[in-house]
């Protein structure tokens, strides 16, 4: 293996994540070549850095805080429900008037809608009135 | 108490019982959001909006699926919503290894070398740097994997991704990490 080679697979060698004989041939390549060595400790120590990055101890007060704020969110949820229930007893008034008026307005609209119909057959009536006044005698003079 | 039986008693009003959910996976929801924010206060932030998520969504969980598949779906999607939040608000963005290369050379003057903390950071920003530049697929199951060890085949429960893919992702993270920081090392 040439050092290209070694490059392309050393992460996995530094993950413990080769074995075999090319685990081997990677060992003997590192123990005659300096710079791939020298780059497999970097390699080594860095990825190291990510278990050293995982917490171990917890914020003591890391449940609590977050069993706090669910308090906090349950009793606003709480205070909510109150308020709907409160306001529930309005807005079924609210809304039986709502319905009333609509009711109202409606059956208004109705009877003014009857009235004119009925002024409708009056003018048709005035119309057949109009027609009988010609004067029947006077057109037959002058034929 | 099995874990189901533990949620029906929450759901059925026993609030308090919450908090044995939280102790169970603190650790491993504050250890996903750390692989993807590398800060420890940030990613406790994170980890408390997981877990009113779950108090909240509690009743959705239909216990189909293992409880734990379900919390680390919620831990991955909020951590990525927060990276996105924070790039889109604040501009920030990841630390590129040029970046870093010309802060080193500052450090150097500094006598970085002989400081064993400054080092332990500078190698930090540099892995960091490299797991940031992976696409969000890739992050996402190479962090599931390398800060949680979470199996392969519960992180292709979580993520909806074929098995395969699972694979492939995680085989293609690696050596893009590789790429990254080797590319690095020769530059110094």
């Amino acid at each position: 293996m040439d050092c290209k080679n070694i490059e392309d697979i050393l992460i996995f060698y530094a993950l413990n994540e080769i074995s075999g004989a090319e685990k081997e041939e990677v060992q003997k390549h590192l123990n005659k070549c300096e710079t791939c060595n020298s780059i497999y400790n970097n390699l080594k120590a860095d990825l190291n850095i990510i278990d050293e990055e995982k917490v171990t101890v917890i914020n003591e007060n890391f449940t609590a805080n977050i069993m706090s704020e669910i308090e906090n969110i349950s009793s606003e949820k709480m205070k909510k429900n109150n308020i709907i229930k409160m306001f529930q007893p309005l807005a079924a008034a609210a809304g039986i008037i709502l319905i009333l008026t609509i009711g109202i307005l409606t059956g208004n609209m109705i009877a003014a809608d009857s009235t004119q119909n009925i002024t409708n057959t009056e003018n048709e009536i005035y119309y057949f009135n109009d027609l009988q006044q010609e004067n029947a005698e006077f057109f037959l003079l002058n034929e | 108490m099995t874990e189901s039986e533990l949620i029906n008693k929450i759901l059925n009003g026993d609030k308090a019982l919450f908090s044995v959910l939280i102790n169970k996976y603190q650790k491993q929801v504050i250890n996903i959001c750390i692989g993807f924010v590398h800060d420890i206060s940030k990613a406790e932030d994170i980890a408390q909006e997981v877990f009113i998520e779950i108090w909240k969504s509690l009743k959705k969980f239909k216990q189909q699926s293992k409880f734990s598949t379900w919390v680390y779906r919620i831990s991955v999607n909020k951590s990525l919503n927060y990276i996105r939040n924070e790039k889109k608000y604040s501009g920030a963005d990841i630390i590129s290894i040029s970046s870093l290369k010309n802060g080193n050379e500052i450090e150097a003057n500094e006598n970085y070398n002989s400081d064993f903390d400054n080092e332990t950071n500078e190698r930090k920003k540099i892995i960091w740097t490299a797991i940031n530049k992976l696409s969000d697929k890739q992050k996402t199951v190479f962090v599931l994997n390398k800060y949680n060890n979470v199996s392969y085949n519960e992180i292709s429960e979580i993520t909806g991704y074929s098995l395969s893919s699972v694979e492939s992702l995680i085989h293609r993270a690696k050596l893009k990490l590789q790429k990254e920081l080797i590319s690095f090392y020769k530059k110094r």
